[in-house]
């Protein structure tokens, strides 16, 4: 197999472009999703009967559906159900973070269980209420806990925003595929591609490390 | 017995009372009916077997436990009214047998952070505070090092000077001896011996028999989520009343 490298001195600007959009939507997903999934942990472990099972049930139902499935559904089909119309990249944000945010709220939930009841005994006893008890005392212990598997949902995130080139979003994945046919060379583009991909994981995984390591 | 050993309604100095406190967990019931006050200054030992409920009345006392029938007053404040709880909590101090320090706190912000959150003590004043109460339980010198550097024995008497920090009408220990090495004990012991004689009002879950004979003013005995017996040192000691408080000295003394 040979490859021909030169067909990136005309595409390799769509290629930037499409990695630049690939980076926005993951990175505006990634921060809706940590909210998102800190609201719904929150809910998840409340004394609330009905908060919990609201936020048992969007876990189940969003970790459940593919998100291909909720992509196409909310983009083409709540568009002609009820004439909601979200533009591409906004469409996929939002299943980004709504899918991510169910996983990160099962990682922030046991992250949370994992500190011992005695923390919270303690702060209590001195007179914290809980809402005090778990900002002071709770969640910095469990934000320790937390950062290899959330960054390991970013990765997973970033390689999810693939997904989003359905709906004509310009992003990496849809960038290579038009360029592939263009030029009739997937192996150049898809190739690239992977390695971009590869590359923005191993940043990620790098920027957790450092941030693991700080806080020790 | 379910009689009050002090009544609190002739008694300004109470600083405890329970009256006819009850709590179940499920269809266990683990505190059946139990009165008992406890006077400014004094300190109260409490003993019996594991699982008779002991623990469980302490953590009702601050509230950590709710009581399902009956009622508590820590310093005028009832355990059931909801709205004052913290405020009762900031007036009792309690100690864990698990010594439960914040880690990601270095030891000097485990005894300040309380009184600047809390009691909104400024940062100087709330430092100064923790310094000499750390100074008090002999550990000064470990201020900036985090808990898990130090020993059990190091932790607890932190612990101790966490709970102090909050100036408490009442300091409550819960075992908190079991979880230490036996060389370690008597550091621990020896801080709230000076504790008891400074005149803090204590209630002390646990069997160091040694402890309960030299400092306590009341030792009560529980069995079955009960007082069984209610007795001066010398009296629990020398004569106690129940077969079961025979039975159980001669079970924790002759090991």
């Amino acid at each position: 197999m040979e490859f021909h490298w030169e067909v990136f001195d005309k595409y390799w600007t769509w290629i930037a472009s499409g990695l630049g959009l690939t980076l926005y939507i993951s990175i505006m997903s990634m921060v809706v999703a940590l909210v998102v999934g800190l609201i719904v942990a929150i809910l998840r472990i409340s004394k609330s009967v009905p908060l919990t099972l609201f936020a048992h049930a969007y876990i189940e139902f969003f970790r459940a559906i593919p998100l291909l499935v909720f992509i196409i559904w909310l983009y083409y089909g709540l568009a002609m159900a009820t004439g909601i119309n979200f533009e591409p990249v906004m469409a996929g944000v939002i299943c980004l973070s709504m899918q991510h945010g169910g996983y990160l709220a099962e990682i922030y939930r046991s992250g949370i269980q994992a500190i011992p009841k005695g923390q919270w005994e303690a702060a209590y006893s001195l007179g914290y209420s809980p809402a005090r008890t778990f900002v002071k005392i709770i969640a910095p212990q469990a934000f320790k806990i937390v950062i290899p598997p959330t960054a390991n949902q970013g990765v997973s995130m970033i390689k999810d925003s693939a997904l989003v080139s359905v709906i004509g979003v310009n992003e990496l994945m849809r960038q290579s595929m038009i360029a592939t046919s263009n030029t009739f060379r997937p192996f150049e583009f898809y190739t690239v591609a992977a390695l971009i991909y590869v590359a923005l994981a191993l940043g990620l995984s790098h920027i957790a490390k450092m941030v693991e390591d700080r806080m020790k | 017995m379910s009689d009050s050993l002090v009544d609190p309604s002739v008694d300004r100095n109470v600083v405890v009372s329970l009256e006819d406190v009850r709590k179940s967990f499920g269809s266990l019931e683990v505190i059946r009916g139990i009165s008992l006050s406890i006077r400014n200054g004094s300190v109260v030992v409490i003993c019996g077997p594991s699982g008779c409920g002991k623990s469980t009345m302490l953590r009702c006392i601050n509230g950590l436990e709710s009581i399902d029938a009956g009622d508590i007053v820590v310093d005028g404040i009832s355990v059931k009214d909801k709205r004052k709880l913290r405020l009762l909590r900031t007036e009792t101090g309690m100690v864990f047998q698990q010594f439960n320090l914040f880690p990601h706190k270095t030891v000097l912000e485990n005894v300040s952070m309380a009184p600047i959150d809390i009691r909104r003590m400024s940062r100087i004043e709330a430092l100064q505070l923790s310094r000499e109460l750390l100074d008090r339980v002999g550990i000064l010198d470990k201020e900036n090092e985090m808990p898990s550097s130090l020993s059990g024995g190091q932790q607890q008497r932190v612990a101790i000077a966490r709970g102090l920090a909050m100036n408490p009408k009442l300091m409550m220990f819960d075992e908190p001896t079991s979880a230490l090495d036996p060389e370690m004990i008597k550091e621990v012991l020896d801080v709230m011996r000076n504790l008891a004689e400074d005149g803090m009002t204590m209630i002390v879950v646990s069997h160091e028999m040694g402890f309960a004979r030299e400092v306590a003013d009341l030792i009560v005995m529980m069995d079955e989520g009960q007082i069984i017996e209610g007795q001066s040192p010398e009296k629990f000691f020398e004569h106690p009343r129940e077969e079961r408080t025979k039975k159980f000295l001669s079970q924790i003394i002759s090991h």
